[in-house]
């Protein structure tokens, strides 16, 4: 694990966010005024449709106009723009813990949960976070508050990881977990069948969550650039396979390859957005590049 | 199967190599995490067995390897035939070198050892097989006794041989005895060796690897200090001298016995075809000395001279007490030269460098000693010259001979003569046809080569011929320096033999054989005119070169000694003499080793052939030993090309396999 909360915060970094915003692309339900929009209607600034005026209606929003045409009375209603729950969900299994190249997919997807609660802080949404191995392990419900930000900081940093993964199981408990159609960000290596992962993340789509999915790898895990013999160390289930690596390397990659496509595809049928970092890639440079492509569809 | 060198089987611990280096290639592997193996997995899943199947095929063939290496230097050979239901090998062994001549209690040791190997014969239990052989510095084994009741054949076959000259060679028996006891199997085996431990044998002899089980009972039948006076060598100064010259002939006699000789007649006797020559004298020797006399012998006639040198005292050993020696006497061999360019300078004709060089002279000089006799004729004087009065004839640029000297000559070479022909520039093909059509020429004359600028030399030439014999030692001079300006050259027949060629392969000298008689042919010229090697100091050693080869100076002369041993190559019956050969005679005299009675004691014997000594159950010095291995040479019977055909297999396979198994 992180070990230290200070380690997660980059101020350079996280003031690079303050200029994005996290945009949430389905309705969700908050309760507070901010960016998204709200599955109620209010009256507020974005015209959504007339309806008859009933008794108790306010007078201000009256169409007067149309009264004037038609003779009856017709107020205009408005979409309320509101803040939004956003459940980041951190994997916390042995294999998050794997270093190849210096930093591990834990300490990377560690900053980048950071990150995003730092963002989704900022614009006042609610940002709660749950950390997952074989099951939830910890949950911090979503909250606006101001310290937030250091308890989910502190979760992180003291949690420890756990050997096992059955993202299965934790989505099925996450999803349960969040009771306000939001936005889940999963970080994760999804060391798991794509089936059972889609499973899921159906789930959570299934309570109305718009699902972001950061798929964390280890360069070593997706290109294998080794050579001679090796003995490879399964860091959660502690198996072992000795091998020729660039022997095996062509087809490996071909599973690899063939895993990821997999993934990638079954996310875009169902809406996910799903965005794939190495621990190698810059971080800052990664978010900002998927955030800055997500703010253009809107 | 058998082996001959069992101490390679050490070298199967080498089996251990490749399982540890097997292991060390499992152990020296780098760790590497990742968050699952599940894709390895799938990639390693569906050939995980075959591959480990090839892993343990790889780790096999690399044992098979080291066995199979280990096997082949351990030499394996089948044992080619068993020994039915025999269950005892009974060998002897019958020392009948000339030693063995020698007698005891009136009787010799060879008759001695036929009667002891007649009761071993007669004595030998049910079942037991009996295997005989004499031996000197060869082997000759008597026909086996089965252990079927037919014992009285063989006793009646066993006959000891009435004379011997050979020496004594125990490495030979020794191989024959140790192939017979491993064909045995696992039969009890006993080896019998009868001899007189002379010393001298123990100096040159090999034996083979006896394997441990055979018990070799060794029977000495010397005797200590026996009265042997031998004549042990006999040289001549010069065995070719001019008729009327002196030469010397120096004799050693010894005197093995414990008294001294007093006075005792030493004779030399020669006889040609119409007269004898003796010349005695009397010599006294003490006890155990080595004496040398000379003889001078003078006035001898024209012709072979063949005698002997003999000691007259009665002893116990007979066959060293005179040896054989001859002499020639004749003229020097008559040389005609044939001059196909005249000049009336001698200097400036083309055979002056030649005829200086057979003469050993300056000109108006003479030397005795030259082995030639050269006379310069010119080509217009070959058809009054009768070749018959000739040993050789030299043709040198000639443009060729009428036919019917050239029919002349032809029988010359064919009867025995030797022909040297030097090319010039009037040699072609149109004057040689008549020697074309009988095959005396080398091939077909092409045309002449001169050089450009660089010269042209000698490239190649066979450095076992006797002609460049001496030429092998590069003090004696470079072949390759002597520069040519021009030559013929001549595509060579089948018939011919390139001794010497040039640079680019063309021949430079070759060689017809004719009959009896042979020619050379020297494609460039013998005076200056082609080459600068008249004047070279290579000239007279290669002329006489190629005229002792076809004179037979190269190969010894015309009287060569010959020692009767295992080295000599002749027949194991002969018997000392002289011989006339075809174009020479040959003396034959005994070992003067088997002249020396001195003996070693059996503890010696057992040491110089790395023996055992296992204990002595005879009257006369006999003893029990087991044999412990040395070396051996190759046998007939091995098969280790086979291992080695099954080696490259295995390594070939190992290479295939290894390149595909990778995981």
């Amino acid at each position: 694990m992180t070990g230290d909360q200070a380690q997660l915060v980059d101020p350079v970094f996280f003031s690079q966010l303050d200029n994005i915003e996290l945009r949430a692309r389905s309705v969700v339900e908050g309760f507070m005024h901010g960016l998204h929009r709200s599955p109620f209607v209010g009256f507020s600034v974005e015209f959504n449709s007339h309806r008859e005026y009933v008794q108790g209606d306010d007078l201000r929003h009256v169409n007067w106009k149309l009264y004037a045409r038609n003779r009856r009375l017709y107020v205009k209603e408005f979409d309320a723009e509101t803040n939004m729950d956003v459940y980041i969900m951190l994997d916390i299994s042995g294999s998050m813990e794997c270093a190849n190249k210096g930093r591990s997919k834990l300490d990377y997807g560690s900053a980048l949960a950071a990150a995003l609660a730092h963002l989704a802080l900022k614009q006042h949404d609610a940002v709660g976070i749950t950390l997952f191995a074989d099951r939830v392990i910890s949950h911090l419900r979503p909250s606006a508050k101001p310290h937030q930000l250091q308890e989910i900081l502190q979760s992180i940093a003291t949690t420890k990881a756990r050997p096992a993964s059955d993202v299965a199981r934790a989505f099925h408990q996450a999803a349960e977990l969040a009771p306000h159609r939001g936005m889940v960000v999963l970080i994760s290596d999804l060391f798991d069948d794509v089936a059972t992962v889609m499973n899921g993340i159906e789930h959570m789509q299934f309570k109305n969550h718009e699902v972001i999915l950061f798929h964390v790898l280890d360069p070593w895990e997706r290109d294998l650039p080794l050579e001679g013999n090796v003995r490879f160390h399964d860091m959660e289930t502690g198996e072992e396979i000795t091998t020729q690596a660039e022997s095996i390397r062509e087809q490996y990659l071909k599973h690899v390859n063939d895993w990821r496509g997999e993934m990638a595809k079954e996310c875009l049928n169902r809406g996910v957005d799903r965005v794939e970092l190495t621990t190698d890639d810059p971080l800052d440079q990664a978010l900002l590049d998927y955030f800055v492509r997500r703010s253009k569809s809107f | 199967m058998a082996f001959v060198q069992t101490a390679f089987f050490g070298a199967f611990a080498a089996l251990a190599i490749p399982i540890i280096v097997h292991l060390m290639f499992r152990m020296r592997t780098r760790r590497v995490n990742l968050g699952t193996v599940r894709f390895l997995r799938e990639v390693l899943h569906k050939n995980a067995r075959r591959k480990k199947v090839k892993r343990f095929v790889l780790l096999a063939l690399r044992m098979a390897g080291v066995a199979l290496l280990a096997t082949l230097f351990a030499r394996p050979y089948f044992i080619a035939q068993g020994f039915g239901s025999s269950d005892r090998l009974v060998a002897v062994l019958i020392d009948r070198s000339a030693s063995m001549e020698l007698r005891a209690g009136g009787e010799r040791l060879i008759d001695q050892a036929v009667d002891q190997t007649k009761t071993i014969i007669q004595e030998r239990g049910r079942n037991a097989r009996v295997e005989i052989a004499f031996f000197d510095h060869t082997i000759r084994p008597l026909g086996a006794d089965q252990g079927d009741g037919k014992a009285n054949d063989v006793i009646r076959d066993l006959i000891a041989p009435e004379a011997t000259y050979c020496s004594t060679d125990f490495g030979a028996a020794f191989s024959w005895a140790r192939d017979i006891c491993v064909k045995a199997g696992r039969s009890k085996k006993e080896l019998h060796v009868f001899t007189d431990l002379q010393r001298s044998g123990l100096d040159w002899s090999e034996v083979a690897e006896m394997p441990d089980d055979v018990q070799v009972e060794l029977h000495d039948l010397g005797r200590d200090s026996p009265n042997n006076v031998a004549v042990t060598a006999v040289a001549v100064t010069r065995t070719l001298v001019r008729p009327g010259d002196v030469s010397t002939v120096h004799v050693t006699v010894s005197n093995a016995g414990p008294f001294p000789l007093k006075e005792v007649p030493l004779r030399l006797f020669l006889r040609s075809d119409r007269r004898t020559y003796n010349q005695d004298r009397q010599v006294s020797i003490a006890a155990g000395g080595l004496e040398q006399f000379a003889f001078q012998v003078a006035g001898l006639e024209t012709g072979l001279w063949q005698g002997q040198v003999e000691i007259e005292i009665e002893d116990e050993l007979r066959f060293d007490n005179r040896r054989f020696l001859a002499l020639m006497a004749a003229p020097p061999w008559k040389v005609l030269i044939v001059d196909g360019q005249p000049h009336v300078s001698p200097i400036l004709s083309e055979t002056y460098f030649l005829e200086s060089a057979l003469r050993l002279a300056p000109p108006d000089q003479t030397y005795a000693n030259t082995p030639y006799d050269p006379k310069v004729v010119n080509a217009s004087e070959v058809a009054e010259t009768d070749f018959e009065d000739y040993a050789l004839v030299v043709l040198a640029n000639v443009e060729g001979l009428s036919s019917a000297a050239a029919k002349r000559l032809v029988d010359f070479v064919d009867a025995g003569g030797g022909l040297i022909v030097f090319s010039g520039e009037n040699i072609d093909s149109a004057g040689y046809r008549s020697f074309e059509s009988v095959g005396l020429t080398p091939g077909t004359f092409v045309d002449i080569k001169q050089a450009d600028d660089l010269p042209f030399r000698m490239q190649e030439w066979d450095e076992q011929h006797s002609i460049f014999g001496p030429f092998n030692d590069p003090q004696h001079g470079d072949l390759r320096r002597l520069a040519f300006q021009a030559y013929t050259k001549i595509e060579p027949s089948p018939q011919a033999s390139v001794l010497a060629s040039f640079r680019g392969g063309d021949p430079l000298l070759l060689e017809v054989t004719k009959g009896q008689g042979r020619a050379l042919w020297f494609t460039s010229s013998c005076d200056r005119q082609w080459s600068d090697w008249p004047r070279s100091r290579l000239y007279l050693p290669l002329v006489h070169q190629m005229l002792g080869h076809l004179t037979g100076l190269n190969e010894g002369g015309p009287v060569r000694a010959l020692t009767i041993d295992a080295s000599s190559g002749l027949a194991a019956d002969i018997k000392p003499g002289v011989y006339e050969r075809a174009r020479y005679w040959e003396v034959i005299n005994p070992s003067p080793r088997e002249s020396e009675t001195d003996r070693c004691t059996p503890m010696e014997f057992s040491d110089r052939f790395a023996l055992h000594v296992g204990g002595s159950n005879s009257s006369a010095d006999q003893l029990v030993a087991a044999v412990a291995p040395t070396t051996v040479e190759l046998r007939d019977d091995e098969i280790w090309h086979w291992i080695a055909f099954a080696l490259v297999g295995v390594l070939c396979v190992e290479c295939f396999l290894a390149n595909r198994t990778t995981a």
